[in-house]
């Protein structure tokens, strides 16, 4: 099985893309081959950045949508056939700064679909300006004088949203991103993962990164405790942890909407006359 | 017979509710009857109305002026009694004693319309048990309380001696008595809707609050998302993965909506979007009527993108024309935005849905003989791609906002630019060409002078003309516009009247751009109060003239 088009890939060498793509694509390609998934059930979604045109380069179906908008889209997918597996792409710019609100929704619906954060703290595509994870004092294009803003905290966003599953990562890290990536795509509810990525033209922070992750699996760390893992995400200087951070189970939005209906498959004629008698 | 009752107060003393039931008892009692309710945007407080007009013949609009006048304050008295009738029979809270019959009865204020029915049936002479088992039907547990107000009010009416007609039972057959808003949601139930997704907003509201509560009877999920933005998002995701979708909303949340409109021209999505027009720019007055989203709805989005939009007349048109959105945008798969308004949506009418119109869900399919490998954006001659929702092995969909190749990879090659552009400039054509074997236009009486319109006013003009010897074309779907045949029947006449609820004259302007021909009296109302038959009637008597 091999996932990949004949696009070719067109991200800087050495950008934090690579790492993403390449460490899903392994991981979606074990699940078709161990036959945990349907090839044809799985359903990705983008926003708009250079990640954005990963739809591209994955021989999967796809639906590369407009700046931020990538949760609610997710949900309609996941909610007309919940047979598809969603998979969302979104950068700082679209989770946190144009779809803030949306990426807030999707994690308290606990919709059943997965998101992945590809978190450089610049906007590469529009040539670097900073973003809303960028840190305070953050020299940009649009910023001289510094970013005047204090950065959001994904991770502890994410936990007091509610997301069932939350986790981070580093591209520089490929094996323990597949590890992430298969356990996200375990879970049932509502899955966020946040990618440190550096942007190798404009926020190159691999080096940065890279001194400073470290795994929680490798502490006596369980991500069952909602206010460890809350306690845990403001974890942010000379260590950084990566990891699962939180993961539990709870009813699915898609569950309390449909309640057994099936919207998809089941398209008998509705008798209208019964509901319009009470209004006579 | 023909006759307006006005029931005026506050806003949480039933008015709404009440009328409807009082709706349901002249409709059963055999005759017509359109409802519209005049409120504020406040929960408590504040001066509605809902005018209850009853006819032996056919009726398509309020009335505006009244027969009988209930007002449980005064300062709705004084504020509506100019709109009273000669001979208009008037009970003010002064004459009678509304507040003392609900304290007695321990009841609450909103069930002081059951008060009124009581009334009016002694003054109409219509029997106690027939009335009495229509409260019950209509209002289940709550019937007890009501039927008591009921009959305190008759044998008050009969005590103070207030003088009876014999209201005859008509011979009409009852009819539901729907508002357009749930004319509108059984139209796309019957198309096959599934997914229904919108944000609080008068006047659409109803509409979600209708298919939330039948949406287990309807087999279809009716959803309050976060914002306008969301809702038009998850529709479209939902009719991506291949179920029929609409969203819905008014003026504002349109706006909010525009940028996922183009999305859904560009990625070709099936998408329906109401629009119930209110009174705008900006916050406006929300509770009233205009129809002045006509402008936005024909340009929304940027870019170009082909896009349909429909505008029904009264509610048995909201049914047709909804559905018959629902199989446009299937079938073009491309946006298709339907225009209602507060006085469509917000008022109830004794209508017939055509039920037994089959509206099926026509999608060109895909065809792995014909068509070899899956391409969402394959070229064809009309425009249309063959349509795979994914879940189908070995059919990969790739939909894509960018500009995209056939396979729907993105690509700015000026090869592709061109190859794209010109698909949905073909598609565009193609929906031109068919819809003008469809025509689209409603054409009523004869004569040299022509009123040209679109939706709600047409139930004022219908009244209006009536033996006036006046032609009225009635524009329904004003993109693409009917041109030919509005040309077609608009030849011979000598003048033509365009009327419209707006300031700016857009279909009138739209109207002689498409058609080349000039409008000699533009009739425009912008007081957020919808046309009434007799002032209209006049403004063509003078053209007549």
């Amino acid at each position: 099985m091999n996932l990949a088009t004949d696009r070719k890939i067109q991200w800087c060498p050495g950008c934090g893309n690579f790492g993403i793509y390449n460490a899903l694509k392994s991981v979606l390609e074990k699940a078709i081959d161990e036959k945990r998934v349907k090839q044809e059930n799985i359903v990705l979604v983008s926003g708009i950045g250079c990640y954005g045109y990963i739809t591209n380069y994955y021989h999967l179906n796809s639906f590369h949508t407009i700046h931020g908008r990538v949760p609610p889209l997710l949900t309609g997918i996941k909610l007309a056939n919940p047979e598809l597996i969603p998979i969302g792409f979104v950068g700082d710019g679209d989770a946190f700064a144009e779809g803030m609100s949306h990426t807030i929704h999707i994690a308290r619906r606990n919709s059943n679909a997965k998101l992945i954060l590809h978190n450089n703290s610049v906007y590469g595509l529009t040539t670097g300006q900073f973003t809303p994870t960028s840190p305070k004092g953050f020299k940009s294009k649009s910023t001289p004088f510094g970013n005047p803003e204090n950065p959001i905290n994904p991770v502890t966003l994410m936990l007091v949203s509610q997301a069932t599953f939350v986790a981070r990562g580093f591209s520089g890290d490929i094996k323990h991103l597949q590890y992430i990536f298969d356990e996200m795509l375990k879970h049932r509810g509502f899955a966020f993962v946040e990618v440190l990525q550096p942007c190798v033209t404009f926020n190159n922070t691999y080096q940065f990164y890279k001194e400073r992750v470290y795994k929680l699996e490798e502490t006596d760390y369980k991500p069952d405790n909602f206010n460890i893992a809350l306690q845990k995400s403001l974890e942010w200087g000379e260590k950084i942890p990566v990891g699962i951070f939180y993961k539990s189970e709870l009813p699915t939005y898609e569950d309390l909407v449909l309640r057994g209906l099936d919207l998809f498959y089941d398209r008998s004629v509705i008798d209208l006359k019964d509901i319009v008698n009470e209004f006579i | 017979m023909d006759f307006s009752i006005f029931i005026g107060g506050q806003a949480g003393e039933g008015i709404k509710r009440g009328s409807m039931l009082i709706g349901k008892v002249f409709n059963r009692y055999g005759y017509h009857v359109f409802i519209m309710n005049d409120y504020g945007s406040l929960i408590r407080g504040g001066t509605d109305y809902t005018e209850i007009r009853v006819s032996s013949k056919e009726i398509h609009t309020s009335y505006n002026r009244f027969d009988y006048m209930f007002a449980f304050h005064m300062d709705v008295f004084e504020k509506y009694k100019g709109m009273t009738k000669e001979n208009c029979f008037t009970l003010t809270s002064n004459d009678f004693p509304y507040d003392d019959i609900i304290k007695e009865a321990q009841a609450e204020p909103f069930m002081k319309p059951s008060i009124v029915l009581g009334v009016l049936s002694y003054m109409l002479n219509i029997p106690e048990n027939f009335v009495e088992d229509v409260i019950e039907d209509d209002l289940k547990k709550n019937a007890p309380q009501n039927i008591e107000l009921f009959r305190v009010g008759y044998k008050l009416a009969e005590e103070k001696g207030f003088k009876p007609i014999h209201l005859l039972k008509g011979d009409k057959t009852p009819k539901p008595l729907l508002y357009g808003n749930d004319a509108i949601g059984l139209g796309a139930v019957r198309a096959g809707l599934k997914v229904y997704a919108a944000y609080p907003i008068t006047p659409s509201t109803t509409l979600l609050e209708f298919l939330a509560k039948n949406a287990d009877k309807l087999g279809i999920v009716a959803l309050q998302l976060e914002d306008e933005i969301a809702a038009i998002n998850l529709a479209i995701g939902s009719a991506y993965a291949g179920v029929p979708s609409m969203v819905g909303t008014s003026g504002a949340g349109l706006d909010l909506m525009g940028e996922t409109i183009s999305l859904a021209g560009a990625t070709e999505t099936p998408i329906v979007i109401l629009d119930v027009m209110r009174v705008g720019p900006s916050t406006g007055a929300p509770t009233y009527t205009e129809q002045s989203d006509l402008n936005l709805a024909l340009n929304i989005g940027h870019g170009e993108f082909p896009r349909i939009v429909l505008a029904p007349g009264d509610v048995e048109e909201a049914f047709e024309v909804t559905a018959k959105a629902l199989q446009f945008a299937w079938w073009y798969q491309t946006p298709v935005i339907i225009l209602s308004d507060k006085h469509i949506s917000e008022s109830a009418r004794t209508t017939d849905l055509p039920f037994s119109n089959n509206y099926p869900m026509m999608v060109k399919t895909y065809d792995k003989e014909l068509d070899g490998t899956y391409h969402r954006y394959k070229i064809t001659p009309d425009g249309i791609s063959p349509y795979a929702p994914p879940s189908m092995p070995d059919v990969v969909v790739h939909v894509n906002s960018t500009e995209h190749t056939e396979e729907g990879y993105s690509s700015s090659l000026p090869e592709t630019l061109t190859k794209m552009k010109e698909k949905r400039v073909r598609k565009m054509k193609t929906i031109e060409d068919d819809f003008k074997l469809m025509r689209f236009i409603n054409v009523f009486g004869e004569g040299s002078v022509a009123v040209v319109s679109f939706g709600s006013p047409k139930g004022a003009i219908l009244e209006a003309i009536e033996n006036l010897g006046i032609k009225f074309v009635q524009v329904v779907s004003l993109e693409p516009f009917p041109t030919d045949a509005v040309l077609e029947e608009l030849k011979g006449v000598k003048k033509i009247i365009s009327v419209e609820q707006n300031s700016f004259g857009q279909f009138a302007d739209l109207f002689e751009r498409k058609t080349g021909l000039k409008i000699d009296k533009r009739i425009l109302k912008y007081d957020g109060r919808p046309f009434s038959p007799w002032a209209l009637r006049s403004m063509f008597e003078e053209v007549l003239k």
